[in-house]
């Protein structure tokens, strides 16, 4: 496998020249990409645009990147077919390998998570590492006024989990892919931080999960924008979703009649 | 699909024989490409298929135990009137293709990740049979892919 590498921004870029990542080739293109990490490349972007046949040996070649960069690190793969992303599929990995459309989108979002990784490594997740957070354009993030009164209470990522959640939110209208951050979570919708700029009334597909054990995936749509902050509603959210979020936010579903005070 | 769309008439095979190696697995896998391309399978499902035998090729030199050097994998790829039958034969030490343990769907977090084991899930996911067989001293594996299914 012949690979040619560039470094943008600080990212090590490694392009896949060959057509195939298939047994003939997983070995030697893994201690490649194994040098450039012991190098000291913790955050990589794969280039598979030239790719178009990837076996399950080669998948595991990419799965030794991942597990080699561990925690410290970050693997952005872009320029998937249609046909290795099937495998993807098939093989349940297109949730475990972060994706991007083209080779900025993918430099942006590592850098998005090594900024956050950042702050993270200074004292934890919090809102001011959020607002040292570079936006689409330049503005820093502000407090969300709440004093609007809720149907659902929500709560906050920390009391759910000790580590951020993140998802993919995948802009119907445009296609476009990025990761957010959710604030907080209620059975109604979710509060969300994101680079990516959403407009109201904006559909999106979000994708992610809470904890270990429950993963979702919904469609909801853009309500209210605050400077780079999303409040998201879920549209027709799946009956698995609302049970959990209920559960976990101590909601009491009530019926009409029960409704009137 | 149907066989209609096919350019290869039903009753026809052919055998491949290949060396039991890794990097020679790739041979069969452009040969079955342009069959199953000709039998007028979709372009996804013409990968899908690609893969499975590649998989099965890879799992016998891998599993089976073969001589470097001298061993070969034999394939017969075989054109029926409602089905494509794929049968692997070689005379490595018995293994119970669809007895492997395979990387199971409830790994989701990195650390934990195998890096392999995937290929029965893929040959299982694509195919319509697969069977396994040892008979006189020999390994057969046969994947079936149904035209209309």
């Amino acid at each position: 496998m012949k690979i040619e590498t560039e470094i943008t921004r600080g990212i090590l870029i490694i392009t896949c020249v060959d057509s195939r990542l298939d047994a003939a080739v997983a070995q030697p293109f893994f201690k490649m990409i194994q040098n450039h990490i012991d190098k000291g490349h913790k955050h990589l972007v794969i280039d598979l645009s030239n790719v178009k046949f990837v076996d399950s040996t080669g998948l595991g070649a990419l799965v030794r990147c991942l597990k080699e960069l561990g925690s410290q690190g970050q693997l952005v793969l872009f320029g998937v077919g249609e046909l290795v992303h099937s495998l993807l599929v098939m093989t349940q990995m297109d949730n475990i390998f972060a994706q991007a459309k083209g080779k900025t989108e993918a430099i942006e979002l590592l850098l998005f998570n090594k900024k956050r990784f950042a702050a993270k490594a200074a004292g934890g997740f919090s809102t001011d590492g959020l607002a040292s957070l570079k936006m689409e354009s330049g503005e820093e993030i502000q407090e969300v006024a709440s004093g609007e009164r809720r149907r659902h209470q929500r709560i906050h990522h920390k009391q759910i989990v000790d580590e951020d959640i993140i998802v993919y939110c995948t802009n119907t209208r445009t296609g476009k892919r990025s990761t957010a951050i959710v604030l907080n979570i209620s059975p109604g919708g979710l509060l969300l931080v994101s680079p990516t700029k959403y407009m109201v009334d904006d559909e999106c597909v979000v994708q992610g999960s809470v904890g270990k054990n429950f993963k979702f995936k919904e469609l909801v749509v853009v309500r209210q924008v605050f400077e780079g902050k999303y409040g998201l509603e879920f549209m027709k959210a799946a009956p698995e979703t609302t049970q959990f979020l209920n559960q976990l936010t101590g909601a009491v579903i009530m019926g009409k009649g029960q409704m009137s005070t | 699909m149907t066989f209609e769309n096919s350019t290869i008439a039903p009753g026809s095979s052919i055998i491949f024989r290949i060396p039991a190696q890794l990097k020679d697995t790739r041979l069969l896998g452009y040969s079955v490409h342009a069959l199953f391309h000709n039998l007028g399978f979709s372009e996804k499902m013409v990968y899908q298929l690609e893969l499975a035998l590649i998989e099965a090729a890879n799992n016998i030199v891998k599993h089976a135990g073969l001589a470097k050097d001298k061993a070969q994998i034999n394939m017969k790829f075989a054109v029926k009137y409602d089905k494509v039958v794929c049968t692997f034969i070689d005379q490595g030490k018995p293994v119970d293709f669809l007895l492997k343990e395979s990387a199971n769907d409830t790994v989701k977090y990195v650390g934990n990740l195998p890096v392999s084991k995937r290929g029965l899930l893929i040959v299982c996911d694509v195919m319509d049979q697969v069977s396994y067989k040892r008979t006189n001293g020999k390994n057969v594996l046969t994947l079936v892919k149904y035209f209309t299914r």
